[in-house]
């Protein structure tokens, strides 16, 4: 029968499947009293970080023990509650554990979806069964060790990932707190109390330049003053009134002396001129024997002949008084000539 | 019983202490992280003091056969 299930790939390493790491959900197949039921709960109390086992009872030896559990197995795939099946059984005689070398259990066992872990008799014992199933285990008790990690292992882990996370945590710290050094101090530059501290050193500057500047203006200005204060004096001070008034007196002088010399020069003009109409008066010439002929008539001064015609009054101014004439004949200058000669 | 999934936590501890190992974590979110581990740290660690196996299918009588049964 061993050769025939070989044959049909029963016991074919391929077809083995991995148990879940930590079943949760667990159908035990076997015999619901006995030693090996209560190792196989005990172990598994005190592995891992608990589960529930469902046990799907069964007999594990006499007469109909290997249908009970090809059943037993069968139900527990049909209710498909677990996450794998343990089939385990004390140990025994050869005659006890015969129920596990049958073909309907070695069956049932290859037909299970769910992954099935065997732990049966002692170490020395192996059955079809354990052949057939996905894991051997030696013993009811190494059975629920391979199936749950041992729980001082699972703290150690938990203690041991505490640990690298406080560490980690305190790397990220470091690292971060470097960048925060650093940057704080980058930041001390720009800080309001930096740049406030900065701006009263140089209120304090430019308010002791605005001093200076404001000193130099005032001595600029009243340097100014002063220099404005000299021209004033200079255009209107007392010495220079006092110039004024001595250029108005040498002015007044000028203006004497040259009203003298015009006058002066004046008076000597007026004398030649008085002279020469001296040589001009009518009254001159009748010293000499010169008369002027008027005629009564127009009053006129006599100049020429035809001014006259006989009968016209001629009144002649001789030296010392008037002489009355009747005009007796008027002709031109060739017939008197003429006449005369 | 456990209806918390262990195995998730401690994958998500373990997630965490990468993360921070990778160094390339802003504070906020390192600080968030660390005491996300620390939870996730706490809780594992209380999962397994209370850790228990909880027996089904045996009905009364099995259970009583279970506890006192003949060695």
């Amino acid at each position: 029968m061993k050769a025939r299930l070989a044959e049909r790939g029963y016991f074919a390493l391929e077809r083995k499947r991995p148990l879940p790491a930590h079943p949760r959900r667990l159908a035990l197949v076997t015999a619901p009293s006995g030693a090996a039921i209560r190792d196989f709960v005990r172990i598994a109390g005190e592995r891992g970080y608990g589960c529930e086992i469902r046990v799907y009872p069964t007999l594990v030896q006499g007469e109909g023990a290997g249908r009970m559990i090809a059943a037993a197995i069968d139900r527990a795939n049909t209710q498909g509650w677990a996450e794998a099946v343990a089939l385990i059984r004390g140990g025994g005689s050869l005659e006890d554990l015969w129920a596990f070398n049958t073909e309907e259990v070695a069956e049932a066992v290859f037909r299970s979806r769910l992954p099935v872990i065997a732990g049966i008799g002692h170490e020395v014992d192996v059955s079809i069964a354990d052949l057939v199933a996905d894991v051997r285990a030696a013993t009811p008790t190494h059975a629920a060790q391979l199936l749950w990690p041992e729980r001082r292992v699972l703290v150690q882990q938990v203690d041991d990932l505490e640990t690298a996370l406080g560490r980690a945590f305190g790397a990220v710290l470091a690292v971060l707190g470097s960048a925060v050094d650093g940057l704080e101090r980058n930041l001390r530059h720009l800080s309001p109390a930096q740049r406030i501290a900065g701006w009263a050193e140089r209120f304090d500057r430019e308010g002791a330049g605005l001093g200076q500047a404001w000193n130099r203006l005032l001595e600029r200005k009243g340097a100014g003053l002063d220099k404005a204060e000299g021209a004033l004096a200079l255009a209107f001070g007392p010495g220079r009134l006092d110039g004024v008034a001595a250029e108005t007196e040498n002015l007044a002088g000028r203006l004497g002396r040259a009203g003298g010399t015009y006058v002066a020069g004046k008076s000597a003009g007026l004398d030649l001129a008085a002279a020469r109409l001296a040589g001009l008066d009518p009254e001159g010439p009748l010293a000499r024997g010169y008369g002027l002929v008027r005629v009564a008539r127009t009053g006129r001064f006599l100049r020429r002949p035809s001014e006259v015609g006989p009968g016209d009054r001629l009144d002649i101014r001789v030296q010392g008084g008037h002489v009355l004439a009747d005009v007796a004949d008027a002709a031109p200058e060739a017939e008197t000539r003429g006449e005369r000669a | 019983v456990n209806d918390g999934d262990f195995e998730k936590q401690l994958k998500r501890l373990q997630k965490i202490v990468a993360m921070l190992e990778s160094g390339d974590v802003p504070l906020e979110k390192g600080v968030a992280l660390y005491k996300e581990g620390l939870e996730l740290a706490a809780g594992c660690r209380k999962r397994l003091e209370e850790a228990r196996v909880e027996i089904g299918g045996l009905g009364q009588a099995g259970l009583e056969e279970q506890r006192h049964g003949d060695d």
